[in-house]
């Protein structure tokens, strides 16, 4: 096990999710797990472009002098410089699957349910929206719509967010159409929604409602989570398959149908992935025991095609 | 036909339920795992239930096959191996049944005629490596090459024998159990159940014999002609038919020259005719039944004797004598005179009984030596004994008798031993008996026998006549004391008085002692082989382990296998090895599948 100075020398967000997730509460995970993956990035280069004036701040060695306010020094006699605020700033929405088959994990003990690291997940996003001060919101469900909150820049926003995700318990089944559905009042212009959800649904009806924000003009990211034991059917001994949300159940022995298995889900995974981006929209695969940080980056690129 | 070395080994077998077992056991509710993607499951078994049930069945088979095999393989099976002139040196003996059933004549055509022309399929399936002999009813078996059995096959008639098959094969392995090669015995029979005995010795024994229907047949089982001699008054014949034609055969029936009597019987309802005779001494009693389909047990021969009836003079005072005489006087089986005497030495023909007296032995033995008789009653005996059962008298208990000793070189007369020692014997027209008449001596005066062993000594045994005998050809007879020539139909033999003689025809065989006839042997068929009734392949094969059946046609195709079979071990184990393979395979493929779907 590592030790927690030998973990503040390393980036949180390439570390094993369920390892971070033992250091502390949400907010200081996801702030170290940000940091970790911001320093991470590289410059971009579209920084500079399409901003407008925010506020002045007092002059700084270093600060370049293309941003100083001529103006006001010749006003004040003071040097300020500007800081200028993106002109079209991202109104994103997390929507986010909280039904009974996410609080599953292949490994209790080892690894993150899929409801836990979403929450991680989400609270990261959020956060790295918020302070590129994009408007971020989040609507949670399960059968039905539990809970919404509306996008909004400010920085005590991702505090909301937080105590929402915090609260978010699972629920029974999966009806992600009424949730997408709502997205479209919180977004009144383009906007970026981010759906995480183990896609364990009905997928017609999950297509069409993304499809229809897609049509909207919104930019939507599927984040297909996934715990590794749904990906790959392990174990020797017959046992009845029970699904959690509907009491369907199967019985075989495992080791007679792993490879049938895994074609399954290869065949599912692309039939989303096909069926998704014939509309433009972004799909990308996310196991449990992926780090945060390249879990960020796939988000990130898929949403923003910038890291 | 798969045979095997040590089928004990077979029990094994009962390991091939345990894949099966284990199969079923696995059908059992296993537990329950939650598990989200259960519908990933669903599509899969959807999509693939019908490859891996097929390939679930195959590994069960192929496991349950292999463990078969593997057993059957510990059991050394073996097979029939070979055809014709392909097969390995082997010693053959060919038994042919031409008893008397062989003479039986179905759609116009012998039962015999069948019979050779298997066994000379089966000799013409012989190479010049082989050994061959040839055994048939006479009991012989002939050793000859293949040219030589076939004329001695060519030429066999239904005997008058019967063959018993048992003793056959045994003959047959004791002849094989001296050669190097392997042996093999072929049986050619009518297969009647009747010849069907326990074989000694081991060894593979094949039977070819005809699957047609049975023929009805009837036949002479025995003619009882009574208590002889006949007096003037005559008799009953009693004729008992055998055979399963049950309904009625007319039966003829000649005594002497006396015109021929018809009646009708069947074998279950025997027939008695009263006979009167005018003739004196052994007159031929002739018995035919209508001619069916098998003629060799159509008739009978045999004699009667008539004689008048003894004339006796008994103590009056032993009340048991008495008795019996009163009867035996009432029925005119003997009439008071004075040519023989009952319990004491007479002047004449005696029947001597030891003397109540004990003190009176001496005199009587005096008495008896000075007629000549070389037999003398020795000391008392008290320990209880059997007499030996004969036709003439059963086991009767004996509490007390004399030893009867004999005064010449050896113990000629003896005709009847209780507790292995002489108790009636004779020299001449004198009888010894060891015992008393008296339930103190002996339990036979109040034996239902008493009064007809008293019939047989006055007017047989006494007056040095021997009643018929009866056998069928070939059963060993011990001809009496005094026969020194049997004259057989047709021919006549010198004889050692006391010795076995074996008829070989069937007939009126005379007893001859000088120029007496002292009896007459009756020589007719064996009634068991008037019994058609064929024996199943089950009791065969359960008689005579290792043996098979085949059907006559099939006799030639079957013969030089038995003995020569394949050790199948070998395959048996490739094909385990095949499938062992197929099995790994299977069960590789799975895994690879499994395998290769986590590696996807």
């Amino acid at each position: 096990m590592r030790t927690a100075a030998a973990v503040g020398r390393e980036r949180l967000d390439l570390l094993d999710p369920h390892e971070i997730a033992r250091l502390g509460g949400i907010e200081v995970v996801t702030e170290g797990i940000v940091e970790g993956f911001l320093s991470g990035l590289h410059r971009s280069p579209r920084r500079g472009f399409s901003v407008e004036f925010a506020e002045h701040r007092a002059y700084q060695l270093g600060d370049e002098p293309r941003y100083v306010d001529w103006k006001l020094l010749a006003r004040t006699d003071r040097l300020y410089v500007k800081q200028y605020e993106e002109e079209t700033n991202l109104r994103a929405m997390l929507v986010l699957d909280a039904s009974r088959s996410m609080a599953w994990t292949g490994a209790p003990g080892e690894r993150l349910t899929k409801l836990a690291y979403a929450r991680l997940l989400s609270a990261a996003l959020s956060l790295v929206l918020l302070r590129q001060r994009d408007a971020t919101g989040l609507i949670t469900f399960d059968d039905e719509v539990r809970r919404i909150l509306p996008p909004r820049a400010r920085r005590g926003h991702w505090y909301q967010l937080l105590a929402a995700l915090q609260n978010t318990e699972p629920g029974k089944g999966t009806a992600a159409e009424p949730a997408l559905r709502r997205v479209v009042d919180q977004l009144r212009r383009r906007g970026l929604v981010v759906f995480i959800s183990d896609l364990l649904l009905d997928r017609d009806l999950a297509l069409k409602a993304l499809r229809f924000l897609a049509h909207r003009g919104h930019q939507v990211l599927v984040l297909h989570l996934m715990d590794p034991g749904e990906q790959h059917l392990s174990g020797v001994i017959e046992a009845r398959f029970q699904d959690p949300e509907t009491g369907q159940s199967v019985i075989l022995r495992p080791q007679d149908w792993a490879g049938a298995y895994d074609r399954t889900v290869k065949e599912s995974l692309t039939a989303w992935r096909i069926g998704l981006r014939r509309h433009g929209i972004a799909y990308e695969v996310v196991t449990t025991d992926t780090p945060f940080g390249t879990a960020l980056r796939h988000a990130l690129v898929r949403a923003t095609g910038v890291a | 036909m798969i045979a095997f070395a040590t089928p004990w080994a077979l029990v094994g077998l009962v390991a091939a339920l345990v894949p099966v077992l284990l199969h079923l056991f696995a059908r059992r509710e296993p537990p329950t795992v939650e598990f989200p993607a259960v519908r990933y499951l669903s599509e899969t078994a959807r999509v693939h239930q019908r490859r891996l049930n097929l390939e679930h069945w195959l590994l069960l088979l192929a496991r349950t096959l292999l463990i078969v095999l593997l057993v059957l393989a510990a059991a050394g099976p073996t097979s029939p191996r070979g055809g014709a002139g392909t097969h390995a040196p082997t010693a053959m003996v060919v038994i042919l049944d031409n008893s008397l059933s062989s003479g039986v004549t179905a759609g116009g055509v012998p039962a015999i005629d069948g019979l050779k022309k298997a066994a000379r399929g089966i000799l013409d399936r012989a190479t010049a490596d082989d050994r061959l002999w040839l055994v048939t009813t006479d009991g012989l078996a002939r050793r000859g090459s293949r040219e030589e059995l076939k004329q001695i096959a060519d030429t066999l008639r239904p005997s008058a024998f019967r063959l018993d098959l048992g003793e056959a094969i045994g003959l047959a392995r004791d002849v094989l159990s001296g050669e190097t090669m392997p042996g093999e015995v072929m049986v050619v029979s009518d297969l009647q159940a009747s010849a069907l005995t326990p074989a000694r010795g081991t060894g593979a024994v094949t039977v070819a014999a005809p699957e047609g229907p049975i023929v009805a047949n009837a036949g002479i089982a025995a003619v009882d002609a009574g208590a002889q001699p006949w007096t003037a008054d005559g008799g009953a014949i009693t004729v008992h038919l055998v055979g399963a034609d049950t309904t009625g055969v007319p039966v003829s029936v000649r005594l002497g020259a006396r015109r021929t009597r018809q009646a009708l019987a069947a074998p279950t309802r025997p027939v008695t005719l009263p006979m009167v005779v005018q003739d004196r001494g052994w007159v031929p009693l002739d018995v035919e039944l209508a001619p069916d389909e098998l003629r060799g047990d159509d008739s009978w021969s045999t004699v009667v004797r008539v004689a008048p009836a003894a004339r006796v003079r008994w103590d009056g005072g032993d009340r048991y004598l008495a008795a019996a005489f009163d009867v035996l006087r009432d029925g005119g089986r003997v009439v008071p005179g004075a040519d023989l005497t009952v319990g004491s030495l007479g002047p004449g023909a005696s029947l001597v009984l030891p003397p109540a007296d004990p003190a009176q032995v001496g005199a009587v033995n005096r008495a008896l030596a000075g007629r000549g008789v070389t037999w003398q009653f020795g000391a008392l005996v008290t320990v209880p004994a059997v007499t030996d059962s004969t036709a003439l008298l059963g086991s009767e208990r004996l509490t007390r008798r004399y030893e009867l000793k004999s005064a010449g070189s050896g113990e000629t007369g003896v005709l009847l031993r209780a507790g292995g020692a002489p108790w009636l014997v004779r020299t001449g027209d004198i009888v010894l008996v060891g015992s008393r008449f008296d339930p103190a001596w002996t339990s036979l005066p109040l034996s239902a026998r008493f009064v007809p062993l008293l019939d047989a000594l006055v007017n047989r045994i006494v007056r040095g006549e021997i009643a018929a005998l009866a056998a069928a050809p070939g059963d060993p007879v011990q001809v009496p004391d005094r026969t020194d020539h049997v004259a057989a139909p047709g021919r006549t033999v010198t004889v050692e008085g006391g010795a076995l003689f074996r008829p070989i025809s069937t007939g009126l065989h005379f007893l001859l002692a000088g120029q007496d006839t002292i009896g007459v042997l009756s020589v007719n068929p064996d009634p068991r082989e008037s019994d058609l009734t064929r024996a199943g392949s089950r009791n065969v094969t359960s008689l005579w382990k290792g043996s098979r059946v085949v059907a006559l046609d099939d006799g030639a195709n079957a013969a030089f296998t038995a003995a020569s079979r394949g050790d199948l071990r070998g395959p048996f184990l490739w094909t385990a090895l095949v499938l062992g393979v197929l099995e790994a395979g299977l069960a590789a493929g799975r895994r690879r599948a499994h395998d290769s779907g986590r590696s996807a």
